[in-house]
């Protein structure tokens, strides 16, 4: 279990250089280096923090809980093994809640400065966080509907031994119903531009605003998890071929490389699409989520009336 | 053991009846008279709970006949598994609610009798605890009469403002517009048995027609839903709660509208033994619409006690949710499972009465030291009242159905039994509602974990935005004790599941003959479909990781070094006018839900030119949408319909002779 954490927590700042090197290339950029978001984690660590003197207690706590709560749903997503020890202790509905704290926590602290740009962007997180939840809860169901069970593991287990293939209709409308709540929760465009923190575009970024050193550090490596989870999820309802069940250390190792490749191809789609679209107004976002929620109840009833 | 039992209960029932009679008597004497009221009903419900405790763990139900008034007429209390459970729902909130009034009611000294408004108290609770524990329909309809007027005198306390009588009118009404359903269907009921006690109901139900069932369903649904305040019946609510003095808002929200949870499982489970399927998909429904609705209004919500009213409705949706299932499971004949949710439900009851309590104790707390209660003018409270803030948020992540707090477990079965309907009831309308009702109830947590953000962060951070905020003081020690042992109920009650499983257990067996499998001490396994959670194991690894991260940390790098300065305001001085409003925080929602809001809008710009106005008044009003299609009308029907019987009420005294000669001729024709 606390080896999956520290894998999570090792690998989101790959990904995320993954998605910043392909982004830069499909821009006739050279771009950072892949290793890139290491150097700034660690950098951030390193440096002294300036905080605002008007904020109380909260914003020392809140990176350490946020980054704590994304770590801790972590261990309840299949990402190379299928680990069925611990997993009585919590489900899907655990992982979404969880990633709620970790919400909460930083919509509470953007309003703890003062300033109205910490507002802004803890009052649309929350407005967008409410639609993109219901969205993210129908495309979990249209997925568990089949096997009845909202624990991942079994899901995963299911999804594989089942033989739901590709060409279920239900399973394709699902995929494009889940997908377009990836890029809503981790922060992308068209959603939300995650490399700007401009009054118009700014969501995520706004409510970081007033941290430095430390504390900014880890709230973005947390971002950075957050990101990671949600492709594992992704992953594991999607392509969960080739996880491994049993203990076994070659095929653990061999799983663990088709995951890490699962994941670069993941984050370069989505790469691919923040290229290709342009970040849209906030109040249009709720009706691209609501085309996520059609496809999910779509994606339902044609399993329930098949 | 029961007899033990038996004392306690009658014990409990005097205390109460002592704090209201010596609160009276010493009313001359606020301070004595609040000691007196106050002490006594704290341990009345330290007692009552204690009995309650030992009904449900030694499974024995006990009768205590209190009054012979003739030989048909008793009036008897009879606490079984289900009274015993909701005895002691009551009992644990008074217990706090007392603590906390004896520092909230110091506020009145000197304004208002305190000895009237804590014997009040004590009669009201007393009330409640009749309501739950008598076995005779006369018996209950007059405690429920006495609970709604009671309540509706502590609604009163302010009544010098206009809000607050225009408020208590309100729920007057409404709550007799219930009170009349419930006396229709008790009255059906006894069309049928002959009897007017509880077990003659209760033998008699399988003899009962299936249409009479129905009618008795739909009676009884409204006529309890309205007290329990589900939307569209709710309006009573969010005016009544906040015009109440906080603690007495604390018990009628936490408390008080589970008497109709209740009275509805009486109904439902004992008197008719379940029904037919469309039951269970009236209340989901009903349900769901309460709940998203309720939350939505309560988004918008600048007043605090007006939030926490509304997000009380959304609430009863989330109960009603968990009774809709479990009538569904019932009517599909799967105990089980039924059981589940029934548990899932009375758990909610539980914790929505302990979080909830907390969280008007909160608001009261802020309205005592601020003496107001819009969040727009409050701010930075967190720094001059650092407990009132960490109960409160505790409370409000509860609320918000936050991991490890309880708020979350009952809310976690909910969800498992809203998706069981769909994976294991084979008809394909149950699988598609049970996914959607499963989202919907997502919908709401995120709603409610917005409006928390709002209400907290809007009142407790940054800078104060008044003169009132800036002079706030902590509250006094009797008072957070009060707040402290509800916030100690959110912790246990969350990690630890197996405490309060052992009591719904008990309850739900009576019911389905069904019990969890497993020790249910430190995580909660549901149904045989492996679903299962641990809140304790949750918080240990949390904490793990935590204390690791933190160990990682300094041996890498050392500790934080920390500078403080001005928040960056783009170069010019912050001042709190620059803040986020709680109006600007919920305006995203708004908009995006604008259809359903139904909003109305109105903005007055004042001033010479519109270019450049000297003041600007923005106004949103955002139940519209129910007041406009649905009490509008009504209202106005009532209203012509009253001005036709009028002609028959001319206050002329001729004709008011003509009627009785005309009733005499007519009785006397009769007879002959």
């Amino acid at each position: 279990m606390f080896l999956q954490a520290v894998i999570i927590i090792l690998l989101a700042p790959f990904i995320q250089g993954v998605i910043k090197k392909t982004k830069a290339r499909m821009q006739n950029r050279i771009g950072p280096s892949v290793w890139q978001p290491y150097y700034d984690v660690m950098k951030f660590m390193k440096k002294d923090a300036v905080l605002s003197r008007h904020s109380s207690w909260l914003s020392i706590v809140t990176p350490y809980v946020v980054f704590v709560s994304i770590v801790t749903a972590g261990i309840f997503i299949p990402t190379y093994t299928v680990n069925n020890d611990w997993h009585f202790i919590g489900d899907v509905i655990l992982v979404v809640y969880l990633f709620g704290v970790a919400r909460f926590f930083t919509a509470l602290t953007a309003l703890d400065a003062g300033g109205s740009f910490g507002g802004m962007g803890s009052s649309r997180e929350m407005a967008l966080s409410a639609i993109a939840e219901l969205a993210l809860l129908l495309s979990l169901f249209a997925v568990c509907l089949s096997s009845e069970t909202m624990k991942l593991p079994n899901l995963v287990v299911s999804l594989t031994h089942n033989g739901w293939d590709w060409f279920t209709p239900s399973y394709g409308l699902a995929f494009f119903a889940m997908l377009i709540v990836v890029i809503a929760e981790t922060g992308r465009i068209p959603v939300d531009n995650p490399d700007t923190h401009l009054e118009l575009t700014m969501v995520h970024e706004g409510m970081l605003l007033e941290y430095s050193g430390r504390y900014l550090g880890l709230m973005m490596w947390a971002a950075q998890i957050k990101q990671l989870l949600f492709l594992s999820l992704f992953i594991s309802l999607f392509f969960p071929w080739g996880i491994a069940a049993s203990g076994d250390i070659l095929q653990t190792s061999l799983s663990f490389l088709l995951y890490v490749g699962k994941l670069i191809v993941l984050a370069m789609l989505l790469a691919f699409i923040e290229t290709m679209y342009a970040k849209i107004r906030l109040f249009k976002v709720p009706k691209l989520l609501g085309a996520s929620m059609i496809l999910s109840l779509m994606a339902i009833l044609l399993q329930v009336f098949e | 053991m029961e007899d033990f039992a038996t004392h306690l209960f009658v014990l409990s029932l005097f205390l109460f009846i002592f704090g209201a009679f010596g609160a009276l008597c010493f009313s001359r004497h606020a301070k004595l008279a609040n000691v007196l009221a106050h002490c006594s009903s704290f341990l009345g419900g330290l007692v009552g709970a204690t009995t309650a405790v030992l009904v449900l763990s030694t499974k024995q139900s006990i009768v205590v006949t209190a009054w012979v008034i003739m030989s048909d007429v008793v009036l008897r209390f009879k606490i079984d598994m289900l009274s015993a459970y909701f005895l002691f729902v009551v009992s644990l909130v008074t217990v706090a609610v007392s603590l906390y009034s004896l520092g909230y009611v110091t506020e009145y000294y000197g304004k208002k009798s305190v000895g009237l408004l804590g014997s009040g108290l004590n009669l009201f609770v007393l009330s409640m605890i009749a309501v739950i524990t008598v076995d005779h329909s006369v018996s209950f309809l007059i405690a429920w009469e006495l609970m709604s007027l009671l309540s509706f005198f502590l609604v009163m306390v302010e009544h010098e403002k206009a809000e607050t009588r225009k408020a208590g009118y309100v729920y007057v009404v409404m709550t007799h517009f219930g009170t009349v359903f419930i006396i229709l269907s008790f009255l059906i009921l006894f069309f049928f048995t002959n009897q007017l006690d509880f077990s003659s109901f209760t033998q008699m139900a399988a003899h009962l027609p299936a249409s009479v069932k129905n009618i008795v369903f739909l009676l009884s649904f409204i006529g309890f839903g309205t007290k329990a305040g589900m939307i569209p019946l709710h309006v009573w609510l969010p005016r009544a709660h906040p015009a109440a003095p906080s603690h007495v808002s604390a018990l009628m929200s936490a408390v008080m509208i589970k008497t109709a949870i209740y009275g509805l499982l009486r109904v439902n489970y004992d008197f008719l033994k379940g029904g037919a399927t469309w039951w269970g998909a009236v209340v989901l429904g009903i349900g769901i619409l309460s709940a998203v609705f309720g939350i939505l209004f309560g988004v918008a919500e600048n007043d605090m006690k007006r939030f926490l009213a509304f997000s009380s409705a959304e609430n009863i949706g989330i109960i009603f949710m968990g009774l809709g299932a479990s009538l569904l499971f019932r009517s599909y004949h799967e105990p089980l499972l039924g059981a589940l949710a029934l548990t899932a439900l009375l758990y909610h009851v539980l914790n929505h009465a302990i979080f909830k309590g907390l969280l008007f104790m909160g608001a009261g707390s802020v309205l005592y030291a601020t003496h107001t209660k819009n969040i727009n003018e409050l701010g930075g409270l967190i720094r001059f009242m650092p407990w009132t803030a960490v109960f409160f948020l505790i409370g409000g992540m509860s609320l918000a159905a936050f991991p490890p707090f309880n708020g979350f477990m009952s809310e976690w079965a909910t969800f498992q039994s809203l998706l069981h309907l769909s994976f294991s009831l084979h008809s394909p309308i149950w699988k598609t509602v049970g996914g959607l009702a499963a989202a919907a109830l997502g919908l709401t947590g995120a709603l409610v974990a917005g409006s928390v953000v709002k209400q907290f962060g809007t009142a407790f951070l940054a800078l104060p935005r008044t003169p009132h905020a800036i002079k706030a003081k902590e509250v006094p020690l009797v008072m957070r004790l009060g707040m402290g042992m509800l916030a100690c109920g959110v912790v246990v009650f969350g990690v630890w599941p197996g405490l309060v499983l052992r009591m719904t257990n008990t309850a739900a067996e009576s019911y389905f003959h069904q019990s969890l499998t497993g020790r249910a001490m430190l995580y909660v396994p549901f149904h045989r479909s492996g679903e299962s959670i641990s809140l304790g194991g949750i918080a240990i690894i949390f904490f793990a990781i935590l204390l690791l991260l933190i160990a990682v940390l300094r041996a890498s790098v050392g500790k934080s070094n920390n500078h403080y300065d001005e928040t960056w305001n783009c170069g010019t001085p912050l001042v709190p006018s620059m803040e986020y409003t709680g109006t600007s925080y919920s305006h995203p929602v708004l908009m995006i839900f604008k259809r359903i809001y139904g909003i109305k809008r109105k903005v007055d710009i004042q001033g010479e030119y519109t270019y450049y106005p000297k003041r600007i008044r923005h106004r949103l009003k955002t139940e519209a949408i129910i007041e406009t299609k649905l009490y509008r009308p009504l209202i106005r029907g009532t209203v012509s319909l009253s001005q036709r019987l009028r002609t028959i009420q001319n206050g002329n005294l001729q004709s008011y002779l003509a009627y009785m000669i005309i009733t005499l001729i007519v009785l006397l024709l009769w007879i002959r």
